[in-house]
């Protein structure tokens, strides 16, 4: 029992030396960082897809109006930005990122019906608008415009969420940006319209040429007299 | 030379005397190894995704879970001495089972706060369980095999361990994300982790404790079990410790890649790619090439002296980071190169690989420079010590890779990189840079202090190497 005893003790010195060890690294990171801004609940309810939890936060009076993250995020942002290895589903077919956009779809209208806000923009000027059209979630991207999201938004580099949709080749979503009056003409900082940007798309990725030809097509008839100039 | 597979192989046979538990310590091995690869892969984004973390808080947390680990096992290795291997094993894989199932379903039942300090304090809990399986396991290596054929048995253990940690990254971490997607796997393979604990509590059980391969290695019960702090104290003033430890702090830069394979690279891999990359695959690849250099390259390389491999191995691993901290421009204009993708893809590939050569010339022949820097009749304490520097370098580790994960490689970082919002000093790239620095520093200090490090100290020219991966 002896032994186990000065063991114990030992180990016992060993963690309380950890201890100090651990709190004296995260008091001089504190000081030299500051205190990172915790993820909002509802962010970590709307990674994982949580419908009801997102909900019951909602109704406990989470702020979903005013709350954003250290990159000035808000929670409809979050709800409008996946990353997948598949840009798009294949024509026709129900896959991943379809069955993501369903799920988002009905995450977004809750967040905008309790009064979140629709055009609020990140430090690099993206809007909800924009990271949906990024993610290439259809369903977002209508739901968004359909609460009266504006598609004429340009962040840091000019980048509208046309320019976007386009650059990933995001046909569905190209067409109901333009339908909504997004401004096919305008360009980016780097003099890229929407349709240069999709065929910048093409030729880096043509593996995925039926979506880029498709953001083409919608775009050649649709640009201005001026063409490739109208930069603002 | 002959065929170096069958050359490795051959030398297997003798293992047709070793005992049933030798072979059975084996399978508690692979089925931890199974568990513990492939948790470790996951869990800097398991905290986030699934519990709520933000990156600084889980890099934080796994820095500590990782401190923890280190502490315990100063002193478990003592505690399982006086307790004999079965207890240990079961102790050890009790904690684990226990901990391993709380993290796997403790986000089903919890959330918030509430599940954020659950899942902390069952770290620390995890990281007792932890610190307790590789002293028993190398406890009963030893045990289970005569002098004869006990380095083969070592050898077989490190080619196990690293087997599993394939099998553990391609098809469980990928294969779970495939069935469950990103989420839920991760709750999928804590829960898979406690399985594998409850087989090798099962094979605990089946350990005989009085079975010595050697019967003149039986303990004669008389009190030899040292304390862990008397081992410090003992050779804390002597000079070759001293010496020692210098070289353990100077490699502490090119060491910290090991960790970053935990902390940085899964958020870093599924940001600057996409959510749904085959982790796994690409985690599993590093212990694919030791294990085929084990085969295939060790004979080779070991008939050069000892301290030129640290260094070139050092060199090469920290060479490795330049790939990741190329400008994006610069990657686009390799041939055959087209997209982010494709950049990412090809920068990442490159790393794994030229850092896994570098890890199978300087792992093997770093133990063995601890080894032979050490007075004959104190090589374990020298070896148990060896972990101090980074017992607190990697605490400090975690904390700052969280920092920088959330600065230079935050969820969401692909959009932006892909519309030029991204300047280079804002990029992943240059939190690369930072760390190729650090990592830089450690062969070109060591270069600088050769003659210091080696005067008076026995290295000998070329010896059998000891494979060791980092736990």
């Amino acid at each position: 029992m002896r032994k186990y005893r000065l063991i114990l003790i030992d180990t016992l010195i060993l963690c309380v030396v950890s201890s100090v060890l651990a709190v004296a690294v995260n008091f001089a990171v504190a000081k030299l960082k500051g205190e990172a801004k915790k993820d909002d609940p509802i962010v970590i309810a709307i990674i994982q897809a949580d419908a009801t939890e997102v909900e019951k936060l909602v109704q406990k009076g989470a702020d979903v109006t005013n709350e954003t993250d250290e990159l000035g995020r808000s929670a409809l942002m979050r709800a409008a930005f996946v990353n997948l290895s598949a840009a798009r589903d294949e024509p026709g077919q129900q896959g991943v990122l379809s069955n993501i956009d369903a799920k988002r779809v009905g995450l977004v209208g809750l967040l905008l019906s309790h009064g979140a806000r629709r055009d609020t923009r990140d430090h690099d000027g993206w809007t909800a608008l924009m990271w949906a059209a990024w993610s290439g979630l259809t369903q977002v991207v209508a739901k968004l415009l359909e609460s009266g999201a504006s598609p004429e938004f340009a962040d840091r580099q000019g980048n509208t969420a046309l320019i976007i949709a386009a650059q990933r080749g995001h046909a569905a979503i190209v067409a109901a940006l333009l339908a909504k009056g997004a401004d096919a003409a305008q360009a980016n900082h780097g003099g890229h319209t929407a349709l240069a940007a999709a065929k910048t798309g093409l030729a880096q990725c043509p593996d995925q040429a039926v979506g880029f030809a498709a953001v083409i097509a919608q775009l050649t008839p649709a640009q201005s007299p001026a063409g490739d100039s109208g930069s603002r | 030379m002959s065929n170096p597979v069958l050359n490795y192989f051959s030398e297997f046979k003798v293992l047709k005397s070793a005992s049933r538990d030798f072979w059975l310590t084996n399978a508690i091995q692979f089925f931890d190894g199974l568990a513990y690869f492939s948790m470790v892969t996951v869990l800097t984004i398991y905290l986030t995704t699934n519990c709520g973390l933000n990156d600084v808080d889980a890099g934080k947390w796994f820095g500590i879970y990782m401190l923890f680990v280190t502490a315990f096992m100063f002193g478990v290795g003592s505690i399982c001495d006086v307790m004999g291997i079965r207890k240990s094993y079961l102790v050890g894989f009790s904690l684990l089972a226990v901990s391993r199932l709380g993290l796997g379903v403790a986000p089903v039942f919890l959330h918030g706060a509430t599940l954020q300090w659950v899942v902390k304090g069952i770290l620390l809990v995890m990281s007792l369980g932890t610190a307790f399986i590789s002293p028993v396991t190398m406890t009963s290596l030893r045990r289970y095999t005569t002098k004869a054929v006990r380095a083969t048995g070592f050898n077989v253990y490190y080619l196990m361990m690293n087997i599993g940690a394939i099998i553990a990254n391609a098809l469980i971490v990928d294969g779970f994300a495939k069935i469950w997607g990103d989420v839920t796997a991760k709750l999928a393979i804590l829960d898979f982790g406690f399985l594998m604990s409850l087989c090798a509590i099962g094979g605990a059980l089946l350990l005989r404790e009085d079975n010595y391969a050697e019967p003149s290695e039986r303990s004669s019960g008389t009190n030899d079990t040292k304390r862990p702090l008397s081992i410090l104290l003992e050779v804390w003033r002597e000079r070759a410790f001293q010496k020692l430890l210098l070289f353990l702090v100077l490699t502490i830069g090119v060491r910290l890649i090991f960790t970053n394979q935990m902390l940085v690279m899964p958020k870093y891999y599924t940001r600057v790619l996409y959510t749904d990359f085959e982790l796994g695959l690409a985690s599993s690849i590093n212990p694919l090439i030791i294990v085929l250099g084990l085969i295939a390259i060790i004979p080779i390389i070991n008939r050069f002296a000892t301290v030129r491999l640290i260094i070139i191995g050092m060199a090469i691993s920290a060479f490795s980071l330049v790939f990741l901290a190329l400008p994006l421009e610069w990657v686009m204009q390799v041939p055959g190169i087209h997209n982010v993708t494709q950049a990412y893809l090809f920068v990442i590939m490159a790393q794994i690989v030229v850092f896994a050569f570098g890890e199978l010339i300087f792992m093997p022949r770093f133990t063995e420079y601890i080894a032979s820097a050490s007075p004959p009749d104190k090589v374990s304490s020298y070896m148990a010590l060896a972990a101090m520097p980074m017992f607190i370098a990697k605490p400090i580790n975690g904390f700052v890779s969280g920092i920088l994960i959330s600065k230079y490689c935050y969820d969401g970082i692909r959009p932006k990189i892909d519309t030029g919002n991204v300047t280079f000093g804002n990029s992943p790239e240059f939190m690369w840079i930072i760390y190729l620095i650090l990592a830089a520093l450690s062969p070109l200090a060591v270069i600088a202090l050769r003659n210091f490090l080696t005067h008076q100290t026995p290295v000998p020219a070329a010896a059998t190497a000891k494979e060791d991966r980092p736990s």
